[in-house]
């Protein structure tokens, strides 16, 4: 061995070292057997320069088997080092998958461990808990060591025990995963309710059935006070409508009442009224013998008033039929030209006192099946009107056919309405200002009657359209054939 | 001379349709209520008979119905007398077997036509 050789043994004790450090970082360069070689190292390159030094002073005979020795010692170490540091590299290896599977562990166990639900891994060897999550432990009421090693029966009340084994034993056969609303017993005996969400699943060569418990107690709770609300609020909401009902129902038999009271007090007002225009008729007819003209002439004003009297009370007494609700239609079969000729007829005086042209346009033979004397009192409402309110030129009547309808018109050539005047028309006891306001009379119910007979009894509408000074046209649209109804019309209060 | 009876209540229409028709050449006899003017139809035998639907003891109705029943059955006209806006009675009236009707208030120049029209005359 020459000095040399030193460097020599340094050189290598420094490239391992290196090696090492690159491959393990300085932290952990060195296990402990590293170390040990190492200094075994360090005691070699010690006695190996011993034997340099010596042979260097020229005693190297006498020292020869120790270093022959030493030089197998050497060898033997070296082997040794590179055993161990193979081992070593394994080793670290080995120690990274385990700080790795740690690692995972740690994450799984927090994951497991926090998870809201609780969660149960039960043995299907001998349905015991193997084990389970401190959310587990908490909903029972047991220890993670108490946990371990209980019965299914153990959990579950023993009213419910055979449903809940039932359901335990059809998830281990994966029938099911889900099952919902069963009862659980925790230590102390008291009871929750849980969706039980199992699977069975093998684990080194074992099963077991995960099942993951949610408490739902509190949503039980949640849902039975929102259902307690919910049925307060129905109940609240049933009072107040049944409330609402009566003052309708009492509202509505109020209303009954006033039309009634109004139609017998109507009725009441009218007999009277028939003698006053029956015995003035007959004075008037000359029947008692002669009068004089200034008698004629005053009886006649009874007679008229009497009249104007009579056609007010008789609408009066119509209007709060209809709103009474006593109407129905009294339906028959009618040609529609002669209810237009009826009520032409009926009006024969007036029009031709002021000389107008009347003229019809009418479909051939319409035949319609309606409330006749209603359809006609209708009419007879427009058409005198019309009359009423035209001075000079026409007034026509005109039929259309609009399907099953049919639109009946009465036009004329007079005075108009305005058109901010007309939403009021069909309004009762409206009067409009007019230039002829002073000559005309009505019972101001004419159009709201018509209005009221035409959508209730004959299920139409009524419709106007004006120019201001040069005429209106009002029609009703009827169904042809009107629905037969009861027949069972006016009521005890109305007769005579 | 033809006989009327007129079965009516209220005595002012009474006076007036008997005072029409006697001017008119009919004579009269007069029943205030259902009953009496069942006894004098059936008594009297009058040529037509005047029924108001409105009457004290019975409806004219039934009035109607037991003369109708009785032996002088179908023999007399019967008018009725009905009252405006009473549809209901009106055709009621004629479906039990009144040959027609007039209306109030009485037009007593129209009056006489009509109940000549209904009893044929």
């Amino acid at each position: 061995m020459n000095p040399v050789g030193i460097i020599d043994a340094v050189s290598w004790i420094a490239i391992t070292f290196a090696i090492l450090v690159l491959l393990r970082g300085w932290e952990k360069a060195f296990s402990r057997d590293v170390k040990i070689i190492l200094f075994f190292l360090l005691i070699l390159i010690f006695f190996h320069n011993w034997g340099n030094t010596l042979e260097w002073m020229g005693i190297t005979a006498f020292f020869d088997p120790i270093e022959d020795m030493l030089e197998v010692l050497g060898a033997l170490m070296w082997i040794f080092f590179f055993y161990t540091f193979l081992r070593d590299l394994d080793l670290s290896e080995r120690l990274r998958i385990e700080a790795r599977l740690k690692e995972s562990e740690t994450t799984m166990r927090s994951i497991f461990d926090n998870a809201m639900d609780g969660i149960l891994l039960v043995d299907l060897k001998d349905r015991r808990l193997y084990t389970g999550n401190k959310r587990m432990c908490r909903m029972l009421g047991y220890t993670m060591d108490e946990l371990k090693g209980l019965r299914i029966m153990d959990i579950h009340p023993e009213e419910e025990l055979r449903h809940a084994l039932d359901v335990f034993e059809r998830q281990a056969r994966g029938e099911f995963t889900l099952a919902r609303n069963i009862p659980v017993k925790r230590k102390d005996g008291s009871i929750f309710y849980a969706d039980i969400n199992s699977s069975p699943v093998t684990i080194g060569g074992r099963d077991y059935l995960v099942s993951i418990f949610r408490d739902i107690t509190e949503q039980k709770k949640a849902e039975e006070i929102i259902k307690e609300y919910a049925k307060r609020l129905e109940q609240e909401v049933m009072e107040r409508t049944k409330e609402l009902e009566d003052a309708n129902i009492k509202l509505r038999e109020l209303d009954r009442l006033k039309s009634m009271f109004i139609a017998s007090m109507s009725h009441e007002l009218r007999t009277p009224l028939n003698s006053i225009i029956g015995f003035t008729g007959v004075i008037l007819q000359g029947l008692t013998g002669d009068i004089n003209d200034e008698q004629r002439d005053q009886l006649q004003r009874v007679y008229d008033s009497a009249r104007h009297l009579l056609a007010l009370i008789n609408d009066v007494i119509d209007v709060s039929k209809i709103e009474a609700g006593k109407v129905r239609a009294y339906v028959e079969e009618c040609a529609l030209e002669d209810v237009i000729k009826e009520a032409i007829s009926n009006l024969r005086h007036e029009i031709e006192d002021k000389g107008l042209a009347i003229e019809l346009k009418l479909p051939e033979g319409l035949r319609l099946w309606t409330d006749r004397r209603r359809l006609l009192q209708c009419i007879l409402n427009y058409l005198s009107n019309a009359v009423k309110f035209t001075e000079n030129g026409s007034v026509c009547i005109e039929a259309v056919e609009m399907g099953d309808a049919v639109k009946i018109s009465v036009s004329d050539t007079g005075i108009g309405i305005r058109r901010e005047d007309l939403p009021r028309l069909f309004t009762p006891f409206v009067r409009l200002e007019t230039p002829l306001n002073l000559k005309t009379k009505g019972t101001g119910l004419g159009l709201y009657l018509t209005k009221k007979l035409t959508e209730e009894v004959l299920k139409g509408s009524v419709s106007v359209e004006s120019e201001y000074g040069r005429g209106s046209v009002f029609s009703i649209k009827i169904p042809k054939e009107l629905r037969k109804e009861r027949q069972d019309e006016e009521g005890a209060g109305d007769r005579g | 001379m033809k006989k009327a009876l007129v079965i009516e209540d209220n005595e002012n229409n009474m006076k007036l349709i008997c005072f029409i028709l006697e001017k008119h050449g009919y004579s009269t006899i007069r029943a205030e209520n259902g009953a009496k003017g069942i006894e004098l139809a059936l008594r009297e035998r009058p040529d037509f008979i005047l029924l108001d639907i409105k009457l004290p003891d019975m409806d004219g109705l039934e009035v109607l119905r037991r003369i109708r029943e009785s032996e002088i059955n179908g023999e007399i006209p019967i008018i009725a007398i009905t009252s405006y806006a009473m549809v209901g009675d009106r055709e009621r009236m004629i479906k039990a077997g009144c040959n027609g009707y007039i209306e109030k208030p009485i037009d007593p120049e129209r009056v006489i036509q009509q109940i000549k029209e209904i009893i044929g005359e």
